[in-house]
């Protein structure tokens, strides 16, 4: 028994010691700290581990010794237990001080999320440019929010319409466009803006059926879309943050990653969402009723200004096309505040009794908010391409309730006049 | 020699050439991330030395230290990671003559 107890003894300590050494090794030849950190930690652990219990049980001379074998196994849990806390806390540092990433790393899941200072070798040997002001938030790691600037000086607003508007920063051709109006909106009427760089990694979570390779395949397609999603979001929060910083607004940028549904509460409470025309909430180019904006609207997040192109507005269409969400246009524009020096023109898609009622009944509404609205003949259902083109032609903007406007499968075949009216309007106001 | 004393002996020897190892990561970094990474490191390397005096010596009382070290070591890593993500975020600092 008590060789058996030996030579036990004498195997663990030594098959830890090779693991420390290993690890040792590992130190030695990997070529980033992030690697040498895995190589340290993980192997580090084990070896230790190995070590100390093999110890333990030497410590009988023969027989067990209780106590001692009670230590060893404490002082392995507690490394367990401590060393992920430290080499978390090690990489991360690593990460945020800039530490430099070897090329076999593939994917570089931290980008965007957190912040990349300079990498200093030698500090008192480099002079070292670093960012002005940080633009990453201290101790958050998915959700963070930032002040830019809150100037004192400009604090009378010209209008009490809105006072809370949030842009969605996602990317695409239109997302210069959309920062750009919102800023202006946010000084004109002296709103709060919240600039949110919102990514939904949904579609890359999900396996995708790729022939040749199967799920590792799938994985590192999956890592490198939602990375370009990551890279997009952090371009646009640091163009957003750019043009803040020149603009006289108090504006607060924040990055944030979830399903759709769980993003739609940090947009809650605004009086107006703008959202950058021609994406979706994956940050993949989108067409009408599968875009951001559409989407957005059918959770009910309030008034959603797509933004196409930043133009002056002089005309405005005021669709109603039969859906339900179609009897509160005229109510969200007046919310709004929007486009009070613009011709508002109120007609429907259908020649319908009700929508022609509705068409008077918002017409009215609107006159009575001071708008200069008038009424506007129907446009057929029947109508075709040529003839919803000449109707719409000379809108710069729309209000309507749905970008597009599929009651069958044979609608999707045909132009229907929210489709062309989502395509040419700069600005489309959805309930 | 029983195949215990062998077999501590080689790990002394080996855990000793790790601590050079290590050391020498240290002492060349580059970076400061490597060099803590080695305190770190360090650290379990003391644990098994302490463990392996333990078992040559018959000393229970260095099995005690390795328990202390093991409990308390990673604060050091925890507080350098802390000192690391701030100090390069920080400003930098005014040259005198500006």
């Amino acid at each position: 028994m008590s060789a058996f107890l030996e030579i036990w003894a004498g195997i663990a300590i030594l098959a830890g010691a090779i693991v420390v050494g290993i690890a040792a090794l590992g130190l030695i030849r990997l070529r980033d700290p992030f690697m040498r950190m895995h190589a340290a930690t993980k192997a580090g652990v084990v070896g230790s581990g190995c070590l100390v219990y093999g110890a333990a049980w030497a410590l009988g001379g023969g027989g067990v010794a209780l106590d001692a074998l009670i230590i060893g196994t404490l002082c392995v849990v507690f490394l367990l237990v401590t060393s992920p806390i430290a080499s978390h806390a090690l990489g991360r540092a690593a990460y945020v001080s800039g530490a430099p990433i070897a090329s076999a790393t593939v994917a570089d899941a931290l980008r965007g999320h957190l912040p990349r200072n300079l990498f200093d070798i030698a500090p008192q040997r480099t002079a070292r440019e670093r960012r002005a002001s940080p633009s990453t938030p201290a101790g958050a790691t998915i959700m963070s929010a930032q002040e830019i600037r809150a100037p004192q000086e400009y604090s009378a607003p010209q209008s009490d319409r809105l006072r809370v508007l949030t842009v969605w920063l996602a990317g695409g051709p239109h997302q210069d466009a959309a920062s750009e109006f919102a800023l202006g909106l946010a000084r004109a009427h002296g709103a709060k803006l919240t600039a949110l760089s919102a990514v939904d990694p949904g579609f890359a979570e999900r396996p995708q059926a790729v022939p040749v390779g199967g799920l590792a395949w799938s994985q590192w397609l999956g890592d490198r879309l939602r990375l370009q999603q990551r890279e997009r979001a952090a371009k646009a929060l640091a163009d957003f943050d750019a043009r803040a910083s020149q603009a006289p607004v108090d504006a607060v940028s924040r990055h944030a990653e979830g399903a759709l549904d769980t993003l739609l509460p940090l947009a809650a409470g605004n009086d107006m969402l703008i959202v950058p025309a021609g994406i979706d909430r994956f940050g993949r180019k989108a067409a009408d009723s599968d875009e951001l904006a559409a989407d957005l609207s059918a959770r009910g997040a309030g008034p959603i200004l797509r933004v196409q192109a930043a133009r002056p507005i002089r005309r405005v269409a005021l669709l109603i096309a039969g859906t339900p969400a179609c009897g509160r246009l005229a109510t969200t524009l007046a919310a709004t505040g929007l486009w009070r020096d613009a011709k508002i023109a109120v007609f429907a898609a259908r020649d319908d009794a009700q929508s022609l009622a509705g068409v008077t009944a918002q017409a009215a509404l609107l006159r009575a908010h001071g708008w200069d609205a008038s009424e506007a003949d129907p446009i057929a259902a029947d109508a075709t391409r040529e003839e919803i083109e000449r109707r719409i032609a000379g809108f710069d903007a729309a209000v309507m309730a749905a970008l597009a406007i599929r009651r069958s499968v044979l609608d999707a075949l045909r132009e229907d006049a929210n489709t062309a009216l989502a395509a040419r309007a700069s600005f489309v106001l959805l309930p | 020699m029983s195949f215990l004393e062998i077999c501590i002996a080689l790990a002394f020897f080996i855990v000793g050439l790790s601590t050079g190892a290590v050391a020498w990561r240290l002492i060349r970094g580059p970076s400061t991330a490597d060099r803590a990474i080695a305190t770190d490191m360090l650290g379990l390397l003391a644990i098994c030395f302490a463990a392996l005096v333990a078992a040559a010596t018959g000393a229970r009382a260095y099995l005690d230290i390795a328990f202390g070290i093991a409990l308390i070591g990673f604060l050091a890593a925890v507080s350098f990671g802390g000192l690391l993500e701030r100090a390069s975020a920080s400003p930098p600092a005014q040259e005198p003559g500006e």
